[in-house]
């Protein structure tokens, strides 16, 4: 089981997000908690992982708002980064899926 | 002929200014913006502080519900920066706003954000030189006057278009709509007729001013990002069309629809609602009925608003 701290950021305005973890079915998500509006963040989140981490990461901002999410492990500080931009998904929402080793 | 006192009168029109994203010449706007910035109004003369906070709203137990609360301290000087003062006193404005706000956002992977209502409110006081004149002579005064407002309103995007609709109401003086003047001392004049002036400033007339008078104001704004595929891309930063609908109610004014439009830019690309600077075309009193006798053009104001992130 590992102990994430995950956080999301933009240069612009991000109205909300949610990120599924090691969830192939998306039916447990995972809230972030605002900062202010361009920072956000989901600390102490437990996970059973085995290798790589599977992650879908939703963003709601207004068209063409740019985004980065680093993920910590929280046990040897290593990362997952991935990044975005809303209207991939739809005109306000971006999604990142992706499946990545912590370096 | 020696300390002779010269009035030369000169109209300025002169704002009064609040604070956001899209603001028109007097500062009034719908859509609201809530960094850690200062906003500069070029037609307002103002400058304007904002910080607010977001939070999680714990009063609804929901991941969807937000509140923010904020304050926000303006500053305006009428007739410039250059009239800050007038001998020993000075004529400053400045106010001090409250923010309530409860944004609402829908379910991430199929709808859109819903909105962000709000309630605001502020006190200020207004500091400005005025005139008397009484058995030939001229006497100026500095007079302080305190003002409110309270507002309610609610702001929010569907797709590519934003929108922001309010209504503020408070009690303020009609120093908006006074005209300034200029006023010239002379103390010596030579036979070519050249004058010799040793002090200058601009005051109000006093027995034209008055305060204490009910307002209320209806605002809409709605606008529309132009070059949606470039910002998507990551080309550009966004450039959006605006429309600005206002209608100002004044205690023993007619009521004024000053209808605006503008173009507004991103500061930075990735980032679409951050404004960086915007212009705006204003129609104060579109349908001239305060019968000023000027034109519409004239009556036009065009306005420049740049924004600072200072964190």
């Amino acid at each position: 089981m590992a102990i994430l701290d995950i956080k999301l950021t933009s240069p612009g305005i991000i109205d909300n997000a949610t990120i599924y973890l090691e969830d192939p079915s998306e039916r447990i998500p995972i809230f972030f908690n605002p900062i202010n509006d361009g920072e956000w963040e989901c600390k102490n989140v437990r996970v059973p992982i085995q290798g790589s981490l599977e992650l879908s990461l939703y963003v709601l901002g207004y068209s063409g708002t740019k985004f980065e999410c680093e993920i910590t492990r929280m046990s040897d500080s290593k990362t997952i980064n991935v990044k975005g931009r809303t209207g991939n998904y739809s005109t306000n929402v971006g999604r990142v899926i992706a499946s990545k080793n912590f370096t | 002929m020696r300390y002779l006192l010269f009035f030369i009168f000169l109209g300025i029109y002169t704002t009064h200014a609040q604070t956001s994203i899209f603001e028109d010449s007097e500062g009034e706007s719908a859509y609201k913006l809530f960094d850690n910035a200062i906003a500069i109004n070029s037609s307002a003369q103002s400058v304007t502080f904002n910080i607010a906070r977001l939070d999680s709203a714990d009063v609804f137990n929901s991941p969807f519900h937000f509140t923010r609360k904020g304050i926000s301290v303006k500053i305006n000087a009428q007739e410039g920066i250059s009239n800050i003062k007038v001998e020993d006193e000075f004529t400053l404005d400045g106010e001090i706003g409250v923010y309530y706000g409860i944004k609402k956002t829908g379910n991430l992977k199929g709808t859109d954000f819903k909105y962000e209502r709000y309630i605001s409110g502020g006190a200020g006081i207004e500091r400005n030189a005025f005139f008397t004149t009484e058995n030939d002579s001229i006497q100026i005064e500095t007079i302080s006057r305190s003002n409110f407002r309270f507002e309610i309103g609610q702001f929010g995007y569907v797709n590519r278009w934003l929108y922001g609709i309010n209504i503020k109401g408070g009690l303020r003086s009609n120093i908006n709509g006074l005209r300034a003047n200029n006023l010239i001392t002379i103390t010596d004049s030579v036979s070519s007729g050249a004058v010799l002036i040793t002090s200058e400033q601009t005051a109000f007339n006093r027995a034209n001013y008055q305060t204490n008078l009910a307002f209320i104001n209806f605002n809409a704004d709605i606008a529309f990002q132009l070059n949606k595929k470039q910002v998507s891309a990551g080309e550009m930063p966004g450039i959006s069309a605006a429309f600005h609908f206002r209608y100002s109610v004044l205690e023993d004014v007619k009521p004024r629809f000053n209808p605006a439009v503008g173009l507004y830019f991103a500061a930075k690309e990735g980032a679409p609602q951050k404004i960086g600077f915007g212009i705006n075309a204003q129609l104060i009193d579109a349908f001239d009925v305060q019968n000023n006798r000027n034109t519409a053009w004239e009556r036009t104001a065009i306005t420049l608003n740049a924004g600072y992130k200072f964190n």
